[in-house]
């Protein structure tokens, strides 16, 4: 296990490297030039003189290698330079941004974990009753309706008509509701699924019927056996969405006006602010790949057949 | 001698919306402390749901039967999921036929000793440890340590089953089913467990009851057998009475299909046993019989006593008896 461990961190830099040349190429062959956006978001008008200048001073003057090493230098250091728009230093900002996506993911995980796994289970336990046709339609629902409206009908019932529940930022735990619910619909509806349909199969399987020959009590051979083999293509799927999850949640950032990372690129993007375009792409590979690998052991460590293979 | 276990007009139908099929009628049998009953027949013949249904591991939702199936003496709960807990893996042991698909694979064997265990009996960790390692160092299982830590997919398909075997011997039951035990095993394998069955059964005076499609299996364990086809025990005798006079056009032909080592080409039973959903009130076996005479289209499969512990489902058989 730790062998294994180790040696996807080392896969981690090769894949950096790749990552940190497409983020950094990516940018220079967006239209407008580095320059010129940075003089646009400060209200300079992009003279001949003025763009030198700004050249000059963003070190844009210089061959691409070096200036592609100078940034690799700074990003390993975990320095991504100053942000265009807000002329602030750029990791601060993104780390902050970074924590309350983190949040919002965390908490829809909570969401998730909850409503799902009781509506696979019950549905499962009685198959094609009343139940099981409301958590199909709710799963239905759920996987087809965009985050967008599922937002916006949230916040119509719970701010507008109930004033209940804050409708945009992020100030106390309230506010966290509605953003993750918003965030976790579409998961729910999916996992529910797959963890109904994982139980009907395993409750038919031999090592079922197996565990029940044995005189295993009914609790025992459900969590056991029934249950403990199901989840494992639900842990395997959600491994891989977690990432998804991270990165997916602009609309719903947009929708609340969460300040996370969605919305982050979202206005560097529009800002043409390219320090911090580069350093998001980078940040979030980071992530995904580190994600990824904790998910693999999670997997692994549900699942010894994984472990073993490794 | 009194029975270890005896089952009783044994009928088992299969539902399906409103219908129902018949898949397993009239089967009865007992066996003796010790004994060894075979049950051979063709895929379907009823062989495996026979085995289910004494376990009341039959679905209810699926399947709807009917029994007196009596266990040392008393009539056992088998409609009762709960009350019948208590009986399998203590007094029923059940041997399955795919080891591979049998064992949980994300739990050690250890834990599959432990749970079992821990369902019937108040043992502590290392009382099941020292039992469970001695039972398998009885299989001829060479490195029980390091079997007993290990996970299923790290066993070969013949390891499984002599771990099953020690699973199901373990608590010492009065039954042991064995349902296709070897099937999925290689030939030189199959040998090795049918010895080991066996073997346990002497040991601990245990009654098996032993099913497969494959007469050498049989032959070579069992003191009684007893042919299934189509859901009806067609013949039922001594293992050497079978074996020597088979009665029924069945038994007779299954042996004519058992592979020698001659040139001559094997006979085989040709066409193909009725479905579910095509049985009727005649002989089951009459499509396919080479004595097939007048009354096999209207005949209801009733037994024929050819001596007290010898009876064949046959018409032909009736006539010929009751006519010399």
């Amino acid at each position: 296990m730790g062998k294994y461990i180790i040696k996807r961190l080392l896969q981690l830099i090769p894949i950096l490297l790749v990552v940190s040349i497409l983020a950094f190429g990516l940018v220079r062959v967006l239209p407008g030039g580095a320059a010129v956006a940075y003089l646009t978001a400060r209200n300079i008008a992009p003279t001949k003189e003025s763009i030198a200048a700004a050249e000059e001073y963003l070190g844009l003057n210089q061959p691409l290698l070096t200036q592609y090493f100078i940034w690799l230098k700074g990003a390993a250091a975990f320095d991504f330079g100053v942000s265009y728009a807000s002329n602030k230093a750029i990791a601060p900002e993104i780390l902050g941004a970074l924590r309350n996506t983190m949040g919002l993911a965390a908490a829809a995980m909570v969401w998730l974990v909850l409503i799902s796994v009781p509506l696979g289970i019950f549905s499962a336990k009685k198959p094609n009753s009343a139940f099981d046709h409301f958590s199909r339609g709710f799963a239905f629902l759920g996987a087809s309706a965009p985050s967008f409206l599922v937002g916006f009908l949230l916040v119509l019932l719970f701010s507008v008509k109930l004033n209940l529940l804050p409708s945009f930022g992020k100030r106390n735990f309230a506010s966290y509701i509605m953003p993750s619910l918003t965030l976790a619909l579409g998961y729910i509806a999916s996992y529910s699924r797959i963890l109904r349909n994982s139980l009907l199969e395993n409750m038919r399987s031999t090592n079922v019927l197996y565990a029940r020959a044995r005189g295993l009590k009914e609790k025992r051979v459900f969590s056991a056996h029934t249950l403990r083999n199901s989840m494992i293509p639900v842990v395997t799927n959600f491994c891989l969405s977690v990432g998804g999850m991270l990165a997916g949640s602009v609309i719903v950032e947009d929708v609340f006006s969460w300040p996370g990372m969605g919305r982050l690129i979202i206005s560097s993007i529009e800002a043409r602010d390219y320090p911090m375009i580069q350093a998001y792409v980078v940040i979030m590979a980071l992530l995904y790949i580190t994600i990824n690998l904790v998910a693999d052991i999670l997997c692994a460590a549900i699942n010894p057949k994984i472990r073993y293979e490794a | 001698m009194e029975p270890v276990l005896e089952v009783k007009d044994l009928n088992i139908s299969l539902k399906e919306g409103c219908n129902t099929y018949k898949a397993v009628e009239n089967v009865s049998f007992s066996i003796g402390k010790g004994q060894t009953l075979g049950i051979i027949g063709e895929s379907g013949s009823g062989k495996s749901l026979t085995c289910m249904a004494i376990l009341g591991l039959l679905p209810a939702d699926v399947w709807d039967y009917d029994a007196e199936i009596v266990l040392n003496g008393k009539s056992l709960p088998f409609r009762d999921n709960k009350a019948m807990r208590g009986y399998r893996g203590t007094d029923i042991a059940l041997i399955m036929q795919n080891p591979m698909s049998a064992f949980n694979p994300v739990m050690t064997i250890k834990r599959h000793f432990e749970e079992t265990l821990a369902a019937h009996k108040n043992w502590n960790k290392n009382q099941i440890k020292a039992a469970a390692l001695e039972m398998l160092s009885q299989m001829r299982i060479k490195n029980p340590e390091t079997v007993y830590n290990s996970y299923p997919f790290q066993c070969s398909g013949g390891m499984l089953q002599r771990i099953m075997i020690a699973l199901a011997v373990i608590m010492e039951p009065s039954v042991l089913i064995a349902d296709e035990p070897t099937t999925a095993l290689d030939l030189t394998v199959q040998f090795e467990i049918i010895k080991l069955i066996n073997q346990m059964r002497k040991k601990y005076n245990t009654s098996v009851v032993i099913v497969s499609h494959d007469l050498n299996v049989i032959a070579g364990i069992a003191d009684e057998i007893a042919v299934m086809y189509s859901g009806f025990i067609v013949e039922q005798a001594p293992a050497e009475e079978v074996l020597n006079s088979p009665l029924h056009p069945y038994t007779a032909g299954l042996f004519r299909s058992r592979p020698s080592y001659s040139k001559e080409r094997l006979s085989e039973i040709s066409g193909q046993p009725l479905s579910l959903k095509q049985r009727n009130s005649m002989c089951m076996f009459s499509e396919r019989c080479p004595l097939k005479g007048e009354g096999c289209s209207n005949f209801e499969m009733l037994a024929h006593k050819v001596s007290d512990d010898h009876f064949v489902r046959c018409c032909a058989k009736e006539m010929t008896k009751t006519s010399a």
